[in-house]
């Protein structure tokens, strides 16, 4: 019934709200710079709701402004019955509050004359964001007057063909010598570098830093700046930050104590010092989501510090999306980049998301060709469930080094995974009782103890679930897939679409996964919300005409019809508090009064 | 027992936001059916209206804003009706010669050397340009070669098309079909968009009937965008399919058809309303003339509707045979009584 403000996320849902909460932030100067990059436009297009997207569609040729009516009338009125809000409504309310907060969708009053009766009445008109729209016409058409980007497409085509023809040659010089070519030849005469290749690199860089955070013996430590992000977002701590937190405030966020940390009191801490960094409650989140919201949270605490160093967020902002929209597998000169992309070029390598290879002659710093990773290019896909980059890359680390894991969970609770990765054992042992060791495999079962354990440390229900459902056995997912066809044919074979409409697909047994979010709501059976109650109405009709309006929009957390009364979410009663005005002007003047 | 196990807890929020993440983030395949039946562009192209140039290069940046909504999303493109090929893929096409993937890369690279008027491949998405130019580079040998095909194929007395749209609409549903049984895309939502320019009369009845319930009856939505004369048969097949059909008779604004009409996404379809035509001509043809029938006869046996009834007396598809008596008392003509009216006639007269 009741709407919760920060509704229950999956990891990547997570992911979604922050990068997009880091755009609607951004001021409107920055936004429109931002636009002017074409790979920019089509990465912030993709991150938005299909509605809004078809919006911009139909907006994108239209010359002229179209009335904010026209917007309305493309969906498909739902009635709106008892506690079933209209959910299309809600879905395009929230379409078009991210169209604005990203500054896409600019609105027009104009004075228009009402053609029969000749009055004059105020209509709102939309338009896009005019720099938007040229950018991203020009993204669909190809068409641009702007030189620098042809000039890079040029370089790379002859770069590309430089390769080729490298390759040739290599290929008849390495049959003519018959040598087995070492790592840097190859990289001096430009050797093509495969996806292959460019996927376990990326894949050792990454796990590389996974292990670091829980604490296994690595050879090689991250780089320090790898080490500095990891602190500064509170993903790991120092022995002595965590001493000082805990005097300081047992409770507090860490992401608030490291901040003052890194502004300064003390000297920034050395390489040494930071190698003997320990894991927080948010590194343990961390550890639970898929490899592309990790990447993600480092790249958004890597925004946040990249403000405080007083790099361009433009800049920066633009190489993070452009590197979604590259090749994986090709190459690409450094000479396109700006100085702060230069910088942060270096520190992309250290996560793995790019390859970029030292060349002997190292003054010749302008035809140098940077790799962009697999991570680097599955940034702004978003898709969970279908295959995509990032499965492929979750395979990727099944197969190679097996250090994913398959999961199998029992309706008994038991669970049995299939796993030498200490990593994942590391990982599981935050939410499960383990219990035995195998050479390949651990058991354990999941107590409410052990859930408990893990969600006093912060981490939630659908975190536990989500990492379950993502690393469970193909035999799991085999059969809840046979399962759900099974029940999907049957209901609609006798018809019953709505009981159709309701079949949920499950890998995990649905009585662990209640079990799980029962034991989370015994934690939180108080929830806050902010917002406004609104009471002492003066009628049936105002009450009943604002709840409805307030259902439809979805703002309404909770009504009690006997007393009159209900209450608000914050960010919902300005547009209540419109139309309350609306309706009143129109009825005789009575009064609401909104309190909190 | 499998209700015991079925879930309890419902969380009816987290069920709403799913619908709709799902509609964010599911991938799906666009089918374009190109109509490039030589003789009916000509038509279009004599009086103006068109032109195959802006067509394509309207279609080309509607398949790049496809390809823009999610990095999933896929396209395809068909041809129908072509002398020179018949219905065919376009895009992607698939080179069987893997082994010589140098080769293949060096062509590549040579034709997009030669490159086309239509497409400059400047500041331009990666992924769109190798989509485009492959694109348009087959539809530029197309060009080239059909011509010749025609005039050869009009010399030999043979002017019948082998690849009909209906052709390229059951290729392009088993490729639809091909990639949802793939471990790689299941799931993968698909439409079919068919731009079409030729007339209900190179359309054979009974293949297009039986594609259109295909793809009914795999869920896909076909649209179609209509340039030159209407179609009934596309018309009904749009209908059928939850699909759009729009005639476009302003085809200068093309890119915005395309792009808003013609762009709702499969999953955006319980949402948005559908700019649709309602009234929709539900005439079959007859199985015999291939005409257009309003009143006819239908086959008993396998619903074959005919307007003639054949001399044979048999059905032309499943060859039963009719009832004679029956026939007979069908064909009877409307008898005049002319006695009655006779009488009446006389009555009136004799009243005057």
């Amino acid at each position: 019934m009741s709407a919760p403000i920060q509704s229950s996320s999956t990891s990547s849902d997570l992911f979604k709200s922050t990068i997009n909460e880091y755009l609607d932030n951004l001021p409107e100067a920055v936004h429109s710079q931002l636009y002017r990059s074409p790979e920019t436009c089509l990465a912030i297009f993709r991150l938005l709701p299909s509605l809004a997207k078809f919006y911009i569609m139909t907006l994108l040729f239209q010359e002229t402004a179209i009335p904010y009516a026209d917007l309305n009338r493309w969906i498909k009125p739902q009635k709106a019955t008892g506690h079933h809000r209209n959910a299309n409504k809600i879905y395009q309310n929230e379409s078009i509050k991210r169209l604005k907060a990203l500054n896409l969708l600019k609105e027009i009053r104009k004075k228009v004359k009402h053609p029969t009766t000749g009055k004059l009445t105020t209509i709102v008109f939309v338009q896009l964001n005019p720099i938007f729209r040229q950018s991203f016409r020009d993204a669909l058409t190809g068409f641009r007057d702007g030189i620098p980007r042809d000039q890079s497409e040029k370089i790379a085509e002859t770069i590309e063909e430089a390769e080729a023809e490298s390759e040739k040659t290599l290929e008849t010089s390495s049959v003519s010598s018959s040598s087995g070519p070492s790592l840097e030849n190859l990289f001096a005469t430009k050797f093509k570098i495969t996806v292959g290749f460019l996927d376990s690199y990326c894949l050792a860089k990454w796990e590389n830093i996974l292990h670091f955070m829980v604490g296994s013996k690595i050879k090689h430590y991250p780089s320090i700046g790898v080490l500095t992000l990891l602190r500064y977002s509170g993903l790991m701590e120092l022995p002595s930050d965590r001493r000082h937190r805990q005097s300081v405030d047992a409770d507090e966020d860490n992401f608030v104590v490291d901040d003052h940390y890194i502004d300064g009191e003390r000297g920034p801490p050395s390489g040494e010092e930071l190698k003997s960094l320990l894991i927080t409650k948010n590194g343990f989140q961390f550890l639970l989501q898929d490899i592309n919201s990790q990447i993600w949270t480092l790249l958004l605490q890597y925004l946040k510090m990249s403000e405080k160093l007083m790099m361009n967020p433009v800049d920066v902002l633009n190489f993070i999306f452009m590197l979604g929209s590259l090749e994986l597998g090709e190459g690409y000169p450094i000479k396109v980049l700006s100085d702060t992309q230069l910088i942060m070029l270096e520190d992309l390598v250290d996560y793995g998301l790019i390859f970029y290879p030292k060349s002997e002659n190292s003054e010749d710093t302008k035809g140098r060709i940077f790799y962009p990773t697999r991570l680097a290019t599955s940034l702004t896909s978003e898709s969970t469930k279908f295959k995509t980059a990032s499965t492929v890359l979750n395979e990727q680390i099944s197969n190679t080094d097996s250090n994913q894991g398959k999961i199998i969970i029992e309706t008994n609770f038991k669970i049995y995974c299939y796993t030498t990765s200490p990593l994942q054992i590391a990982i599981l042992n935050l939410f499960v009782h383990l219990k035995i060791r195998f050479a390949n495999m651990v058991t354990g079962i999941v107590t409410r103890e052990s859930v408990r354990g893990a969600l006093i440390n912060g981490i939630t229900a659908d975190q536990i679930i989500t990492y379950l459902e993502s690393h469970a056995h193909p035999g799991m997912v085999k059969k809840a897939e046979e399962k759900y066809a099974k029940k999907m044919e049957f209901e609609t074979s006798i018809g019953n679409s709505y009981t159709a409409d309701q079949i949920k697909y499950e890998v995990l047994p649905p009585t662990v996964v209640d079990q799980i979010k029962l034991w989370q709501l015994e934690l939180d059976r108080i929830q806050t919300f902010k917002g406004y109650l609104y009471k002492d109405f003066a009628n049936d009709f105002e009450f009943e005409k604002l709840l409805s309006y307030g259902e439809e929009i979805g703002v309404i957390v909770w009504r009690d019809k006997i007393h009159r009364k209900f209450f608000v979410t914050s960010d919902g009663n300005a547009q209540l508090i419109e139309y309350a005005n609306r309706i009143l002007r129109k009825s005789a003047s009575r009064s609401v009064t909104p309190s909190t | 027992m499998d209700a015991i196990a079925d879930r309890a807890f419902v969380d009816v929020q987290s069920g709403k936001g799913n619908l709709h993440r799902v509609v964010d983030e599911t991938p799906s395949l666009l089918i374009v059916i190109l109509d490039v039946s030589p003789l009916e562009w000509k038509k279009l192209m004599d009086s103006g209206t068109l032109d195959f140039k802006n067509v394509v290069s309207a279609l080309l940046v509607m398949l790049n804003s496809h390809m823009a909504l999610n990095s999933g999303n896929k396209v395809a493109l068909y041809i129908a009706n072509s002398y020179l090929h018949g219905a065919e893929l376009v895009y992607p096409w698939f080179d069987d010669r893997d082994d010589s993937s140098d080769g293949s890369e060096q062509n590549s690279k040579r034709r997009r050397m030669n490159a086309d008027n239509i497409l400059k491949a400047s500041g331009i998405y990666r992924q769109f340009r190798i989509v485009d130019e492959s694109i348009v580079d087959k539809l530029d040998s197309l060009i080239k070669e059909e011509p010749s095909k025609l005039k050869s194929m009009v010399n030999k007395g043979n002017t019948h098309i082998k690849g009909t749209l209906s052709g390229a609409l059951s290729q392009a549903l088993s490729y639809i079909n091909r990639l949802q049984k793939s471990d790689e895309h299941s799931g993968l939502k698909a439409r079919v968009l068919c731009i079409s320019v030729s007339g209900d009369s190179a359309l054979p009845y009974v293949s297009i009937m039986n594609s259109i319930f295909a793809a009914q009856k795999m869920k896909i939505s076909v649209d179609v965008c209509k340039l030159g004369p209407d179609s009934t048969f596309l018309q009904q097949a749009s209908d059928a399919t939850n699909g759009v059909y729009i005639h476009i008779n302003n085809p200068d604004g093309l890119i915005q058809y395309l792009s808003t009409a013609l762009f709702i996404d499969p999953l955006l379809r319980p949402i948005v309303v559908l700019p649709t035509n309602t009234s929709i001509d539900f005439r079959a043809s007859c199985f015999i003339t291939n005409k257009l029938v309003d009143v006819g006869y239908v086959c008993s046996v396998c619903l074959c509707i005919l307007s003639v009834i054949p001399d044979d007396e048999r059905c032309p598809t499943c060859h039963s045979k009719f009832d004679h008596n029956l026939i007979t008392r069908l064909k009877r003509k409307p008898k005049v009584l002319p006695l009655k009216m006779g009488n009446k006639r006389k009555k009136r007269v004799v009243d005057k």
